[in-house]
């Protein structure tokens, strides 16, 4: 009996021993360092560590993450490194880092028509950088080329270099700042053109969980023979055709180990990071209120659509209603935003009104038709569940069809639906985080960026807090209005 | 009672699509007649007094006002309907409106009276029927009684020319049955023009000036109370032999 159970204990270790698994962490949407063709995952990187692996007798897992939580796959052991066109730079106390092996150039691409030929002349335009992006930085208040980018009218931070791409087409920015493999990857369509002048250049190396310099050391001793050997220069040239792209060598890491963590003390960030949410949070009340202003009304005339006699306006709103409940939110914002474009070829930078971006009129367009929709069968269910005899009393009293409707039905109606629309209106709160994917910088835009800048958690902690006093104060004042009309029942 | 018909009724008929309910039914209404409609569960009570004031449409037949044909344009459907009130075995009270609101809303919103004469002819109506200290409350705040009595008063305040009832009491327990008939027999003695459907047959007899009784959407009989429970048709016999 123990003889079994030692045996089988003896077995399990071994078998684990046997090998090792390497678990690299990479962003599925990151050509050419790492991306899905035809179901796999192909990519330079991606390929290099399977060869790293191979040389290790390891298995590898290669595991897509959400970019935005790398650092708790990492730190939380799901992944043993970053793998990623993984720029070092204004990183490089947040892990522990293998020396690079990319030399990566960041440039500006516009559309092949577009007069911008040189950075200077981006003055007073709109570019678009993908969030939590090295040029992102760079180019902020505070980067190393704030010379550039506070010559721009506006640095539009968007989701991801697809949607980028989409406006730039659209004609919604003038052009994109990005890492320049990605550049040559997306410019190879056609229509797109890539300036020569580069905004800066920076390194790529291999992330690991701070501290893990045993690991860093294996990884980085193979990639290093396998740089000696041609095999990388081989891999490399499966992804690059410009040999000037990718540098590949021996470079010395600019990378001191053992400097010190940022020395901002937590409660001084905590303000910083307060104040900037505020911001954000105006935005989401703006979507907030605009919705509600827009959708409350126009969900009654959905509804009244709905249940109207004629055969052809019935059907047409019932689809409609179905549409916007069947499909997600974010789909159609991103609907309206591209639509006009894509199906009109209507420049969106010339949708704007009163100097209001059309991202944020889109916002709430899609936003307001939404929630009209949710609001309209609240109103239905409303509508339909007041007694006949409140119609037939109202009727015999010679009231006319309006006047029934508003002062007999509606009042009536409103006091019945006002639990399921707080429902709504709660739900409306946390949805205004759903304007991220057209770049909006509403308050979760904002708490993603912070804490993928810093990699701390704190900026989702004080969003969550406002979201929850928002919602409060929401919540609050429905119940008060709901107190107010239980003067009957 | 004069010979001035106010309300007749000729040849109506309404059908749903799976029976006719109505079937031809004429009837005349003088003015300040009391006149009470009996009959069986199902045999199209209701129906006859709902397109007497067109909430049911007839599919045959007219019902004239003072002679008119009432048809065409809901304005004039509606106009008509002002002059023609009714209460319902429900009541059908709006429950968002005060007691005095529920009496005054009307006459106010369709023209018939300004506000200000409009809210004291109301209290005087309360007054009369002992609820003046009840303006302010809320429908749920009265019992069903109380609430059948307002319900009178709001359609009494149209300053009707007839009012209809469709079986005014019995959704009241029975100790408020009383108020309300005793309040509808004396709008019977002040000379109102009345149609009522009930199941109150000693009630019916003692207010009725005519009455009515009803078979499978059909008039069988119309007579004096007396003489039509003691009818020789033998369904209304059985009829009345069973309810008495
Ligand atoms: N809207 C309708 N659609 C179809 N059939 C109906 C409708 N309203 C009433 N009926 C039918 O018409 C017939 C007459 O109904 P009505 O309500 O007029 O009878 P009633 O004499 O008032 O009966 P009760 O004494 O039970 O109130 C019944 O068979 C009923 O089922
Ligand atoms: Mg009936």
């Amino acid at each position: 009996m123990t003889f079994f159970m030692v045996s089988a204990l003896v077995f399990t270790l071994s078998a684990a021993d046997a090998v090792k698994r390497f678990t690299v962490g990479f962003d599925a949407n990151f050509p050419p360092y790492g991306y899905v063709e035809n179901g796999e995952y192909r990519g330079f990187d991606l390929d290099l560590a399977r060869e790293v692996a191979k040389r290790n007798n390891w298995q590898i897992v290669l595991k897509p993450i959400n970019w935005d939580a790398k650092d708790s796959e990492l730190n939380s052991g799901m992944i043993d490194c970053i793998w990623n066109g993984f720029t070092i730079n204004g990183r490089e106390n947040s892990y522990t880092w293998s020396d690079p092996y990319v030399v990566n150039e960041q440039v500006v691409i516009v559309k092949d028509d577009s007069p911008l030929r040189k950075l200077a002349d981006l003055k007073g335009k709109k570019v678009a950088v993908q969030t939590d992006t090295p040029v992102q930085k760079a180019l902020k208040k505070g980067g190393e080329r704030y010379d550039l980018g506070r010559t721009l009218s506006e640095l539009v931070v968007v989701p991801d270099y697809n949607n980028a791409v989409m406006m730039l087409e659209a004609g919604s920015v003038d052009a994109i700042a990005m890492d320049i493999g990605v550049a040559k990857e997306k410019s190879k369509k056609g229509g797109l053109l890539i300036l020569d002048e580069i905004v800066m250049s920076e390194n790529y190396g291999i992330g690991f969980r701070k501290g893990d310099t045993k690991l860093r050391d294996i990884v980085q001793n193979t990639l290093l023979e396998m740089i000696d050997d041609g095999t990388a220069a081989r891999i490399s040239a499966r992804y690059f055709d410009g040999k000037n792209v990718v540098a590949l060598g021996r470079i010395k890491s600019a990378v001191s180990e053992d400097a010190n963590v940022s020395g901002a003390g937590f409660w001084d960030n905590a303000g910083v990071v307060t104040l900037e949410l505020l911001k954000g949070l105006l935005v989401s009340m703006a979507i907030f209120f605009l919705t509600l202003l827009f959708a409350l009304p126009l969900g009654l005339l959905v509804a009244c659509f709905r249940m109207s006699g004629n055969f052809l306006l019935r059907n047409f709103f019932r689809i409609f209603i179905s549409v916007m409940r069947g499909t997600p939110l974010m789909l159609q914002l991103l609907v309206w935003f591209f639509g006009p474009y894509y199906l009109f070829g209507i420049q969106l930078s010339k949708l704007s009104l009163f100097g209001i971006d059309y991202r944020f009129i889109a916002v709430i367009i899609g936003f307001s038709l939404n929630y009209a929709a949710y609001f309209a069968e609240i109103y239905r269910a409303g509508i339909s569940s007041i007694p006949r005899g409140q119609y037939e009393a109202a009727c015999v009293l010679g009231y006319t069809r309006s006047q029934t409707f508003f002062r007999i039905v509606l009042p009536q109606v409103v006091k019945r639906i006002l639990p399921p629309v707080t429902n709504e209106v709660i739900t409306l709160v946390k949805d205004t985080s759903l304007a991220f994917s057209l770049a909006v910088l509403e308050m979760f835009t904002i708490a993603k960026q912070i804490a993928s800048a810093s990699s701390t958690m704190l900026p989702f902690i004080i969003a969550g807090v406002f979201y929850y006093l928002f919602n409060f104060i929401v919540a609050g004042v429905m119940s008060a209005i709901e107190k107010k009309l239980n003067y009957y029942r | 009672m004069s010979n001035e018909i106010i309300l007749e009724a000729r040849d109506l008929v309404k059908e749903f699509p799976a029976l006719r309910a109505v079937d031809e039914v004429s009837l005349p209404v003088h003015r300040g007649e009391a006149v009470f409609i009996v009959g069986p569960s199902g045999s199209g009570k209701s129906t006859f007094l709902r397109c007497l004031n067109m909430l049911e449409t007839p599919t045959g037949g007219e019902v004239l006002f003072h002679g008119k044909a009432i048809a065409g344009s809901s304005a004039s459907i509606n106009h008509y309907r002002c002059k023609v009130g009714m209460v319902f075995q429900h009541f059908n009270l709006f429950p968002h409106l005060t007691i005095l609101q529920n009496i005054t809303l009307a006459p106010v919103k369709t023209g018939l009276l300004p506000e200000k004469k409009a809210v004291a002819e109301a209290i005087e109506l309360l007054e009369r029927i002992g609820l003046a200290d009840k303006a302010k409350a809320y429908p749920m705040q009265l019992s069903g009684g109380q609430k059948q009595r307002v319900a009178i008063v709001r359609a009494c305040a149209m300053h009707p020319e007839v009012l209809l009832f469709d079986e005014p009491t019995s959704a009241l327990d029975p100790e408020m049955v009383g108020e309300v008939q005793n309040l509808m027999k004396e709008l019977a003695a002040e000379g109102m023009t009345m149609v009522v459907v009930t199941h109150e047959i000693g009630f019916a007899a003692e207010v009725a000036d005519w009455m009515v009784f009803m078979d499978r959407g059909k008039i069988l009989e119309t007579g004096k109370p007396a003489v039509l429970m003691n009818s020789v048709n033998p369904r209304i016999r059985d009829f009345f032999s069973k309810v008495i």
